[in-house]
This record gives structure tokens, sequence and C-alpha cells, in this order.
């Protein structure tokens, strides 16, 4: 049976494209101009445009979901945006598991980018261990 | 500021069906090639009955709610500070699933530029039956204007 203990670490890291913003924007509906509009995000103070917060929070969920072997066995997420995420940053998200209880799985996940920075904080997910015989 | 009598205040639920289509645009836009979302073997082989949708996908749902409406005032900007999901099951194609937001929460907060709105907004999908699928908590810096 699958088994996950306390103190096991997980990790991805991401690329952030320059046309992400505009596949996530598409595929999300969120077509706010500061993500897709360099001039916005430039008159904003952003030097840019933006990366959307649920993008980047997507990846730190896939971090997990990896580790789990199963996205649909994610059942809680929850995180706080502190950072702005530029194109062509990299992003690198790193877990650890920090309560097994019976069939739920707790990790945090710090997200940061190339300087170090966290751009996610307080990044808690939960999931479901993986039933016995399912892939 | 916001208008505290807005705590409560529910939009209709609106209907949002899940094709495989949009959740294979949307593990696309991640960059995410995981087949459990694009594969329906692959994903009855794990235990599924079809593909399933990123765990983040109900950000793509549509409600009725209006900013505007449920709140009482006129957006002119909003940051998105804060996220959370909780799912009863995981969200499969073909669900259909109806969604409501209700405010959850206004404050006034204080920061470094001054006074700002903060209100918390909660998504709840329900399929058919009326089970509940997921809740969502979105907590946004809203600055507005009161129109008349």
């Amino acid at each position: 049976m699958a088994s996950h203990s306390v103190g096991e670490t997980f990790e991805l890291v991401r690329e952030v494209d320059r046309y992400r913003p505009i596949y996530y924007a598409g595929a999300s509906g969120d077509f706010n101009p500061i993500h897709i509009d360099p001039e916005v995000g430039r008159l904003a103070g952003l030097g840019g445009n933006i990366l959307q917060g649920l993008c980047t929070l997507a990846w730190a969920v896939d971090c997990f979901a990896r580790y789990l072997g199963d996205p649909g066995a994610v059942t809680r997420v929850q995180a706080r945006f502190s950072r702005p995420v530029a194109l062509d940053d990299t992003l690198t998200f790193r877990g650890v598991v920090t309560a097994v209880d019976g069939e739920r799985v707790h990790a945090t996940v710090r997200a940061e980018n190339q300087r170090g920075e966290e751009v996610l904080k307080d990044v808690a997910v939960e999931g479901r261990t993986r039933p016995e015989g399912l892939r | 500021m916001l208008d505290k009598n807005a705590v409560g205040r529910t939009s209709p639920p609106t209907l949002n069906e899940v094709e495989k289509g949009a959740i294979r645009r949307f593990a696309e836009a991640l960059g995410d090639f995981n087949p459990v979302y694009y594969d329906e073997e692959y994903a009855r082989a794990a235990g599924y009955p079809t593909v399933v949708a990123p765990p983040t996908f109900p950000a793509c749902f549509h409600s009725s709610a209006d900013l505007r409406e449920l709140l009482g005032v006129t957006v002119k900007s909003l940051l998105h500070t804060e996220q959370t999901f909780e799912y009863e099951r995981p969200i499969l194609a073909g669900d259909r699933i109806f969604v409501a937001t209700r405010v959850a929460d206004v404050q006034e907060r204080t920061g470094p530029a001054g006074r700002m709105d903060v209100a918390v907004l909660e998504d709840e999908g329900r399929d058919e039956e009326g089970a509940l699928v997921f809740r969502s908590r979105r907590t946004l810096v809203v600055r507005s204007s009161r129109e008349p």
C-alpha cells in the first residue's frame, strides 16, 4: 500500500515562458489586462505583464499531486499570493509532508523564484492516501 | 467602503458543464501533460470513469455573481490575495456543476497605501442532485467607488 510519512519532500521546477499568461488567460478566462498587456503591467510598476496567481498555485498543487501520484486525490489547497511572478522567472516548488492521519496527507509547499523570494505564502495542501489496488 | 450588509448576499446557482476539451485546454495552459487529464483509457485504468480535471479547474467556472451587485460598489480595481479550494470529490469530464457565489466577509483594513476594502467570496459547486462537489474562497482587495 502506498505509504506516506512525515518529513518526506517533493519538488517541481517550472519556467515561466513568455506566453504562459496568454495561454492561461485563454483557458481560464482571466483576461485581466495586467496579465496580458506588458504596457499595463509597466504602468502598474510591475515591469511588464505578470502571471496569474492561480497558475502559480496550480503548479504548487501539481507538485503535491505528483507526490500523491494522483491529482484526483487532492482534497484541499490554500495559499496567499505574496509577490508577482514575472515572465522568464524560474519557480521552484518544494513540499514537505507535515502530518499523516489515517487517510489524509497534509503538506506545505514553499514556492520561490530564482532570487529566493517567496511568490506564494502559507501554502497548505491536503490529499487522500491512495487506496490499495489503484495504479 | 464596502457595505457590511453585503455579507451573506448570494448569486443564484449557474450551470457549468465540464467539457473534455476545456479540461485538455486548461491542462495544456498549465503545461501539465499528466495523461489522466487527456486520455480516457489511462483515466479508467487509474480508477476514474473518465478524464479528471486539474484540481484548480474551478478557477474557470462561471457564476452569475456580479461584483457590483454583490458588493454594492463599482469596482475600480481588484487584487486577488488569497485562495482556498476544498473538494468533496474529483471533478470529472461530463460533470454538470451549479456554482453560486456568496459574500462571506467584508472588512476594512489599513495598509501602507491607506484604507482598503477586503472582500471574501465563497463559491460553492453542487451537482444536479445537490451534493457538494467543491468549495472555494477568494480574498480580494477592492478599490471601489460608490455609485448611486
